[in-house]
């Protein structure tokens, strides 16, 4: 389990086990607003994503309908549309997961760039309000082999791209309750319960933690291979236990159609915790990478079949501890006074 | 690389920026803030961070006197007194570099701690009110190599701490304004500036290492590590490049740092005319756009700097004597590009201006 991080482990403040409540839901997930989004529909959203990496490529955001006031991070730092990634973007691979979200007025996408012909990870959502841009939220995971690792894939797991019958969707309020009970599992390094189909993997920056015999992850010791676990039994090890908190949680895209729910989710990791206790294997120690303080955006997606999570993948961004993300009201729930 | 002159813009409670050339007008009763936490000498001063230091090690803020409103940043991020390297910390460390500013209250420190028992680099700015701590900043380097570096430098250059004499003292104005053509001169460099700013002996250190007139490869440098920009092993002067085994005049000659894009948030937090010793807090951007096709002295053009946008987060203090700078150490790190320091507005953040603390009578 390399930096991933994503996924992850014990501590409670603030976010009450079973309640879905400390997570923030995207417009429309209440059913309000549903009317004024609609104007874009699925195909107009993905539509709209594909403009986006169209004008990305050509370092020209004027080809976008962007509102007057359209807010614009990368990395959770605030910038001008037309900085960062716009200036170095030099192509974009084959390798893409959409997400749509007609209701909410969002759509996104995870895919594999070249930046000034260096590979890395991009994730971005946007929101749109009346046919304009109003908000643009993206995450590049400047690593080129984590990048190159994703690529080697070949191709987005088959879930990802699979719309789902009728009868496997769950509702909207049921998926973003799923979700929330995975990172309240991690928290509580507890993987029973959260509605996990076990045949679910994890890839996080081009690395898959889970049912991965034979590699060394970050807690491999002896014959303790958790990367080898199952998701479910992966997390009741107990090895995410240096995550402190995850907070602030936004789902970000509810994609009923393909079952699939984006979030943004900050992991706080004060690098306090020395060992995770392991039942019938004893402490295990943390790698060197989580004994400092620090902090990790993740731009996490998780398929929801038939109620359950069949499938998890994202990137993540590295921070400095405590940082916000950019877009919640407290900014951060990390802060001092 | 001088910028235009402007008023326009300048506020903060105490900082004023410094507008190269003259002077803004409100500096006296911007100045008026300052003068109330000028009851700490320099022994005060570095007693209060050896005080923060030792606490740190303990893991026990409530050892420091603490103003009721104290604040706490570490890498740009406000905690809470207690959280983050207060967790962490196990034990100070060999390298010990203080910078005092007694007649505006700061205090500031470049130093090796031990976290989960290994070295980290600390940058540290204190401002003492009332015989309080009423802010603390702090920048953690985990660079577990660069630590050793500074452990085995063993010492700042004797330099920093030589008195300048009284006749040869400049006020803090002009102080700060010739370690801000450093900055100014760097930002989208083309080598075809005015650089006698710089002494003919100049050096300078990075995170422990020498970044100029170093014969020697080595590694972790500001200079190494700006990705395929310089040429560490390099003894001539390189088409893409530039070398840390060149002085600090020659490497900006080269045109070849054009590519540290945006030099912003220049906040000179101690300043001291009586050694000649100016620290600034700043951020370094390397938009890595079109900036990496520039044009050098010579004439050709070439493509050259970082891939990917970035930031360094940087505390960098400056010695200057007879109007030149004559040595230059920093500690810096990666940050996300266009981080905010926390201590700065968001127009602050973006701006290129240098601030200082302004004293009554000491201009």
């Amino acid at each position: 389990m390399r930096k991933i991080l994503g996924l992850f482990s014990v501590a409670v403040w603030m976010v009450s086990v079973f309640s879905a409540a400390a997570i923030a839901a995207p417009r429309g997930s209440n059913g309000s607003e549903t009317t004024s989004k609609s104007s874009c529909d699925y195909s107009c959203l993905t539509g709209l994503v594909n403009q986006y990496l169209k004008a990305l490529l050509a370092h020209d955001p004027h080809q976008l309908p962007l509102a007057p006031n359209v807010r614009f991070t990368e990395n959770t730092i605030p910038l001008k549309v037309g900085q960062g990634l716009w200036g170095t973007i030099s192509a974009v691979g084959n390798y893409k997961i959409y997400f749509a979200d007609p209701q909410a007025g969002e759509a996104g996408i995870e895919t594999i760039i070249r930046e000034n012909g260096t590979l890395a990870l991009l994730l971005f959502r946007f929101c749109v309000v009346n046919g304009k841009i109003t908000e643009i939220e993206t995450l590049v995971h400047r690593n080129a082999d984590d990048a190159k690792a994703l690529e080697s894939f070949g191709h987005p797991d088959p879930v990802w791209l699979q719309p789902l019958e009728p009868s496997q969707r769950t509702p909207r309020r049921e998926m973003i309750k799923d979700v929330n009970l995975y990172f309240d599992g991690i928290l509580h390094s507890n993987g029973n319960m959260v509605p996990f189909d076990l045949r679910c993997n994890r890839v996080l920056d081009g690395y898959q933690d889970t049912n991965h015999p034979g590699v060394k992850g970050w807690f491999h010791m002896g014959s303790f291979e958790p990367d080898a676990m199952n998701i479910r039994d992966n997390m009741n090890t107990g090895v995410w236990s240096y995550i402190h908190s995850i907070e602030p949680r936004r789902i970000v895209v509810v994609d009923e159609k393909m079952g699939i729910v984006l979030g943004m989710f900050m992991f706080n990791h004060p690098g306090t915790v020395k060992y995770a206790h392991v039942k019938g294997v004893g402490d295990v120690p943390m790698p060197p990478i989580v004994r400092h303080p620090s902090s990790v955006e993740m731009g996490e997606f998780f398929k929801i079949e038939h109620g359950k999570i069949r499938q998890i993948e994202g990137i993540s961004v590295a921070l400095p501890y405590g940082a916000g993300e950019g877009w919640s009201a407290s900014h951060s729930g990390r802060r001092g006074n | 690389m001088i910028r235009k002159l402007s008023v326009a813009g300048c506020t903060a409670a105490f900082l004023i920026a410094l507008l190269v050339g003259a002077y803004p007008r409100h500096l006296s009763a911007a100045a008026s803030n300052v003068d109330t936490a000028s009851a700490c000498d320099r022994a005060c001063l570095d007693g209060f961070v050896d005080r923060t230091l030792d606490a740190l090690a303990a893991n026990d803020p409530s050892r420091l006197p603490v103003a009721q409103t104290v604040k706490y940043t570490e890498d740009g991020q406000r905690l809470a007194l207690g959280d983050g390297l207060w967790n962490t910390a196990t034990a100070r460390g060999t390298y010990k570099f203080y910078m005092e500013d007694p007649a505006a209250g700061e205090v500031g420190f470049f130093g090796t701690m031990r976290e989960a028992g290994e070295p980290v680099i600390l940058g540290l700015r204190l401002k003492i009110v009332d015989r309080k701590i009423a802010e603390i900043e702090t920048i953690v380097v985990r660079d577990l190599q660069e630590a050793k570096n500074m452990e085995k430098r063993g010492h700042p250059d004797p330099l920093f701490m030589e008195i300048i004499p009284p006749a040869q003292r400049v006020s803090r104005a002009d102080l700060v304004r010739t370690a801000n053509l450093y900055f100014s001169g760097m930002q989208l460099d083309d080598g075809k500036h005015d650089y006698s700013f710089f002494a003919d002996d100049c050096n300078r250190v990075e995170n422990g290492s020498p970044a100029t007139n170093n014969p020697v490869n080595h590694n972790g440098s500001l200079v190494a590590a700006q990705g395929n920009s310089v040429d560490k092993n390099s003894q001539e002067r390189s088409d893409l490049t530039y070398s840390a085994s060149w002085g600090c005049r020659e490497q900006f000659q080269s045109g070849l740092l054009h590519f540290v894009t945006r030099i912003r948030d220049r906040r000179f937090v101690v300043v001291d005319p009586e050694r000649g010793v100016a620290l600034a807090f700043a951020f370094f951007d390397h938009a890595a756009g079109k900036s990496r096709k520039f044009q050098l002295p010579d004439g050709r053009t070439v493509t050259s700097g970082p891939t990917t946008p970035w930031t360094w987060e940087i505390a960098e203090v400056f010695k200057v004597e007879g109007g030149k700078i004559r040595r230059i150490e920093a500690v810096y790190h990666r940050a996300p590009y266009g981080m905010n320091s926390g201590w700065s507005t968001w127009r602050e953040s973006m701006s290129t201006l240098a601030r200082w603390a302004a004293i009554p009578g000491r201009q």
